[in-house]
């Protein structure tokens, strides 16, 4: 290997290239460009926060179950500057978060415009405070106004982060329904996990997880969800470290308990500051584009379609998923593995991005089919990720992945999924996805 | 006493942050405004990872990897026809690097597709070895040296041997 570097007939020019490299580098300086440290400052704070309320359950990172509407850029507002397009806010709707324009409950108040709410910090930090145990409270800064805050809080038996954040759940009659509902143990590890409803008739959530689905470290994260009648969203988080990552923990457990976590998301103050949420825009932002919402997979199609085209010899030992996702863990006597599937139309809007780059084929009848390979991103040791992902012309995608282990978090059981690419990519291209009914 | 985590990071970005720049300049080839926002963006990242990254050891090449990483990702991200080619600088260095040098150079760098020009700036910048961009870039050695050599060999082509006549300059 080494010896076709020392050979490479490249190599007068790539030192050349070097130098040029170097010297035209270095002409550029920082000279006139303070922001830049201060900036990333700013953008790492308001990304820990983000972090800590919208994915600490991972239920929601799963599939993207359209959070990403919802709580991308919206979390706080950095004072008044506006912020240009930015790489950390892609234009590009997160393919998954595909708002269903429909009826909600809401009756959308007209002075608000859609947009970032603009609720004073300090009147959430004020509900916080009074509906959770007498401690010491340490926050980042009140001044501004957002739908979310994080703090610091210490009964005097350690610190530990505490985030809460209110929102909309979205349009359609299932709108936020995945934020109070338990997550699939495949998925997210869990000590307990209750959902139900209160006496208003709001959905609840509560759940005692951990900040890191492998665990590798002991920060653990309690969460409570609360979904009211008429859409809107209250979460909170807290921990038994002062940050959500990267921190020594502190103390044992989270300071308030289930049941006192429960109580702070129901408290009744939380209302007047709700209603002053903007409505969701009514379309995608896309000026030009009729504003007409692709169908949706509703039930149990995927999930059948996905077991009924599984090649033979593989024993079903879990499964699960709704609507345009599905997941099975099978075993064909080596070990289990994960494979997952979601189907999903209108997705043209993200062709480039999912189709742009990579080992891509484009078959006679249009439809496009990338195979990827690569190593699971949720931390289980030796995971790796086989996906083949596949869309029409009419942007009717099916993307189908397989893992060599039974979950993403947990060590891999075996040294390849249980499916071969081929085989993934015949199961996405199977005609029967596209007649799944939909609406 | 604890110093915090914005201390600690803050003494990090004020050393890195040109070094992080300069990179991203070389990635964006020349387009500044660009690499602002990746700079802030890997900044922002490096804060928010600060707890692990502190303990690893040696943030500095770690956000330089976050930086190629992010870069990636927005290109992903982006479609084909907002891509500017060869968009310079909006200023002009004013520390004697010759001008010509510099536009062949980040013009050529733009018509290389996104990820041979990480490559490039990964290999020739930051000095990485093939299996360290493999890394960085979460793919193969043998992939990295394949870009490598179409990479030297496209802007071998467009800068012709002119290139050696700037660099000795």
């Amino acid at each position: 290997m080494s010896q076709h570097e020392h050979h490479d007939p490249e190599g007068g020019f790539a030192d050349e290239l070097g130098s040029a490299l170097r010297s035209t580098g270095e002409s550029f300086g920082l000279d006139g460009r303070p922001e830049l440290v201060s900036g990333g400052l700013a953008r790492g704070r308001r990304r820990l926060l983000r972090r800590r309320l919208a994915v600490t359950g991972g239920a929601l990172a799963l599939a993207g179950i359209g959070i990403g509407g919802v709580y991308a850029g919206s979390v706080l507002t950095p004072g008044k500057s506006a912020e240009k397009a930015s790489v950390a806010a892609p234009r590009t709707p997160a393919p998954t978060a595909t708002p269903t324009p429909g009826s909600t409950g809401e009756p959308a108040s007209d002075s608000l415009k859609p947009g970032m709410a603009e609720i004073p910090l300090s009147q959430i930090a004020d509900v916080l405070k009074a509906n959770t145990p007498a401690g010491q409270w340490r926050f980042d800064g009140l001044d501004g106004t957002g739908q979310a805050l994080g703090g610091v809080y210490d009964d005097g038996r350690g610190e530990a982060a505490v985030g809460i954040s209110l929102s909309r759940a979205g349009r359609g009659p299932d709108a936020g329904l995945d934020m109070v509902t338990c997550p699939e143990q495949a998925y997210v590890p869990y000590d307990r996990c209750v959902e139900g409803r209160i006496a208003d008739g709001s959905r609840v959530m509560v759940i005692e997880g951990y900040e890191y689905p492998d665990k590798r470290e002991e920060t653990k994260s309690w969460r409570a969800v609360l979904l009211t009648k008429d859409g809107f969203l209250v979460d909170a988080s807290e921990y038994n470290a002062p940050i959500e990552k990267g921190g020594t923990i502190t103390r044992e457990d989270p300071p308030f308990t289930a049941t006192q976590l429960k109580k702070l998301v129901a408290a009744e103050a939380w209302r007047p500051l709700l209603r002053q949420i903007p409505p969701l825009p009514t379309a995608p932002a896309q000026p030009g584009k009729a504003p007409k919402a692709p169908p949706r997979i509703a039930g149990n199609g995927v999930q059948n379609t996905l077991r009924a085209l599984l090649p033979k010899g593989l024993t079903v030992a879990d499964k699960g998923g709704e609507g345009e996702f599905a997941f099975v863990v099978v075993d064909d006597g080596k070990g289990k593995s994960l494979v997952q599937v979601n189907v999903q139309y209108g997705m043209g809007g993200a062709s480039g991005d999912l189709f742009g780059s990579g080992d891509v084929t484009t078959l006679p009848d249009g439809r496009r089919v990338k195979l990827t390979q690569q190593p699971g991103e949720k931390g289980g040791e030796g995971v790796v990720w086989w996906t083949a992902d596949t869309m029409t012309r009419a942007g009717f995608r099916v993307v189908v992945s397989a893992f060599n282990t039974g979950a993403q978090h947990e060590a891999a059981t075996r040294a390849e999924p249980a499916l071969t690419m081929e085989q993934l990519k015949t199961i996405a291209l199977d005609p029967k996805w596209a007649k799944i009914p939909a609406k | 006493m604890r110093t915090s985590r914005a201390d600690e990071f803050l003494e990090f970005a004020s050393a890195r942050t040109g070094q992080l720049f300069r990179s991203a300049c070389l990635l964006t080839s020349g387009d500044v405004h660009l690499a602002e926002d990746l700079t802030q963006e890997t900044l922002g990242k490096m804060y928010a990872l600060w707890g692990r990254v502190a303990r690893i050891g040696n943030p500095a090449a770690y956000a330089q990897t976050v930086l190629v990483r992010t870069f990636l990702s927005h290109q992903r991200r982006r479609s084909a026809t907002e891509r500017p080619l060869g968009e310079l600088p909006d200023h002009t260095p004013d520390d004697g690097t010759d001008p010509l040098l510099r536009i062949a150079l980040l013009d050529a760098l733009a018509a290389l597709p996104p990820k041979d020009r990480a490559v490039v700036v990964l290999r020739y910048w930051e000095d990485r070895s093939v299996e360290e961009t493999a890394d960085a870039l979460h793919t193969s050695s043998a992939a990295v040296r394949t870009r490598c050599t179409r990479a030297l060999g496209k802007l071998r082509q467009r800068l012709g041997g002119s290139i050696g006549e700037f660099a000795t300059r």
